[in-house]
């Protein structure tokens, strides 16, 4: 079968890969129908995600139609049509039982990779490395799905793919974020970056009852999208004006009640800021550019929420603690539990109150994912999302 | 960062901040040796940039192999050598006509260095497991099962082929507080590594029935779909 991997820094290849077979009991196997590139496989494709190995099958946003099943699995049937989370959960493990499903207990076979790193392990995700289970992606024409019995959402046939697709990350990513905030009535809600997971934290605020939501990034045409599709009430580019005056201005001095980051280890920042982080990446001193978060915390008001979305693979510096103790802030982040959130969301599609393709700028051929992993690394054409089509 | 290789974990971090600090050093000697003289309080004669000029090549060297081979313990206590003689020849211009204040300064200053060198470079020296991890203590891990129901399990894993404990280990098993479980507590039977990943295991058996594969079982071959799903199992070692 035709699978799109990783083939070292900056390149990706598509190329002929063994079809996938059921190696455990509950295991399905999807024909997959759309897939889409995420932001967070970009840190791949810019080699900022360690082990990983050349050849590894990409992508965790997929949705397709089963086609095979393992005995252990009885509530899904050949030919039903699944949307499936990119945390790979047990459904047995006391971390599952809270519903904290991206802390499965069970999912990663490579957990002790991830104990060197982070103390002890998240759960496994498709297509995100070895240190995260090593499991072949979904950026291709067919997955194995592992706790198939816990994982895939089965979506009513009227719902077109590209309405239920983004379920598998994030749409309920944004909205995890939005939610962490713990939204009261009046509160305003800045977001650092308008990619996907900004533009759904964006929509996100607004359906948990934000008064305002501020959008923050340097890229025009996501700053338009965040106010025309996202229903942001302003916007602010970060290279044409002082990110904290603007938004002193915009919340009379008191500061945003929340700040979601949805920029993550690659962020961008103008002059020396920005410089120091490049330099230390650049000499392995430092594995992650937190530009946005330290931003987000200097901005927002005191005893207020910052909500990390954006993805943050290892050691950060210069870090505000000071801020954080000293004015009462609380910082909530994770990898999104979205198993917990797939059914909420769907209602909420099917009610009308908010339809995900918005953020569809691309649609493309699996067998172009080299230039579409390009294309929207370097967000040209105005490139927001990319759904391939295997 | 290099993405093939996972191994980086504080160590490489240290050696290569180490390696980084001598090749600045070793710039500024090899540059500007008259000025480095003076800064630490030598009079800059010929014979002294000669010297700081040869200890700048040091520096270089000590630099250029940490950064290559950050694992290596060698590079680390080249430096370590090198601080011993920056430390003998500061020592010995102190007789001379020197600035007193900047030479102690400098002393301190090669004194910290010095004891930075000499942990890095021991650390370095502790062997690691097959896994990478340095100390093989009790381990533990809590399963979601009453404490009857997972020693009763405990005697059938360690007849099975799943076990890999070698012979003297000691294993106790606690009610969990609040509910939570069982707690295993294992000490020896292997490395802290091996009996991770062997209670790891057993709790994943006794959790959710068997053993989870990976496509790319740890890091030997990609994560791609297997041709032959009994590979698989073999390398992960679930057979």
């Amino acid at each position: 079968m035709r699978a799109a991997t990783w083939r070292g820094t900056k390149a990706v290849h598509v190329e002929d890969v063994p079809e996938p077979r059921i190696l455990n009991s509950r295991d399905a196997i999807v024909r997959v129908t759309s897939t889409a590139i995420c932001g967070s496989d970009l840190h791949l494709y810019n080699g900022f995600i360690p082990s990983m190995k050349r050849g590894d099958v990409l992508g965790h946003e997929f949705m397709g139609e089963v086609v095979a099943l393992g005995s252990g699995v009885k509530n899904l049937q050949v030919g039903d049509r699944v949307v499936v989370p990119f945390p790979i959960a047990c459904g047995n493990c006391s971390q599952c039982d809270r519903e904290n499903y991206s802390l499965c207990e069970n999912s990663n076979p490579n957990a002790w990779m991830a104990e060197k790193m982070w103390g002890y392990s998240p759960c496994g995700i498709f297509g995100y490395s070895h240190m995260l289970g090593g499991y072949a992606g979904g950026q291709a024409e067919y997955a194995r799905v592992p706790f198939a019995d816990v994982g895939p959402l089965k979506v009513p046939d009227e719902l077109s793919d590209e309405r239920v697709l983004f379920l598998s990350d994030i749409f309920p990513t944004g909205y995890m974020a939005a939610e962490a905030c713990n939204i009261q009535p009046g509160d305003v809600v800045a977001v650092w970056g308008c990619g996907p997971v900004g533009q759904f934290a964006i929509a996100s605020a607004y359906l948990l009852g934000a008064e305002r939501v501020i959008a923050i990034d340097r890229f025009p045409y996501r700053l338009q999208i965040a106010r025309e599709r996202a229903g942001a009430a302003e916007t602010i580019n970060y290279e044409e004006v002082d990110v904290r005056d603007a938004l002193d201005a915009i919340t009379g001095g008191r500061g945003p009640d929340a700040c979601i980051d949805a920029v993550g280890m690659e962020g961008h920042a103008p002059g020396v800021a920005g410089a120091y982080d490049k330099v230390k990446t650049t000499l392995m001193l430092e594995t992650d550019r937190p530009v946005a978060l330290r931003q987000a915390i200097l901005a927002c008001r005191s005893g207020g929420t910052i909500s990390v979305a954006g993805v943050y693979g290892g050691f950060i510096d210069k870090f505000p603690m000071g801020a954080i103790v000293n004015r009462a802030l609380t910082i909530r982040s994770g990898q999104t539990h979205v198993h917990r959130y797939m059914r909420p969301l769907l209602q909420r599609i099917m009610k009308g109150q908010i339809d995900p393709s918005f953020v569809i700028t691309h649609r493309m051929r699996l067998d172009d994912a080299p230039e579409a992993y390009d294309i929207f690394n370097a967000k040209e054409d105005d490139c927001l999302k990319v759904v391939l089509k295997p | 960062m290099q993405c093939d290789d996972y191994e980086r974990d504080g160590r490489t971090a240290r050696s290569l901040a180490l390696g980084w600090f001598s090749i600045a050093l070793g710039v500024a000697e090899l540059v500007a040796p008259r000025q480095m003289a003076r800064l630490v309080g030598l009079s800059p004669s010929e014979r002294t940039t000669t010297i700081v000029r040869a200890f700048g090549a040091r520096q270089m060297a000590s630099g250029v192999g940490l950064l290559a081979q950050p694992t290596e313990a060698k590079w680390l206590w080249s430096r370590v050598g090198g601080d011993a003689v920056d430390l003998a020849t500061l020592g010995q211009a102190a007789r001379n006509d020197t600035n007193r204040t900047r030479l102690s300064l400098a002393t301190a200053a090669v004194l910290g260095v010095t004891a930075l060198d000499v942990l890095a470079a021991r650390s370095a020296q502790t062997p690691l497991d097959e896994f990478g991890f340095s100390v093989a203590d009790e381990q533990a891990v809590t399963v979601k099962a009453p404490l009857e129901t997972v020693e009763a399990a405990w005697v059938l894993w360690c007849s099975s082929s799943h076990t890999k404990l070698k012979n003297n280990y000691a294993v106790r098993f606690e009610p969990a507080p609040g509910a939570r479980g069982t707690e295993v507590h294992l000490a020896g039977g292997g490395s802290k590594g091996a009996i991770r990943e062997e209670l790891r295991r057993f709790k994943q058996v006794l959790e959710t029935g068997e053993i989870l594969m990976s496509d790319g079982p740890g890091l030997w071959r990609p994560a791609q779909p297997p041709s032959d799903a009994q590979e698989v199992r073999k390398l992960a070692e679930v057979l």
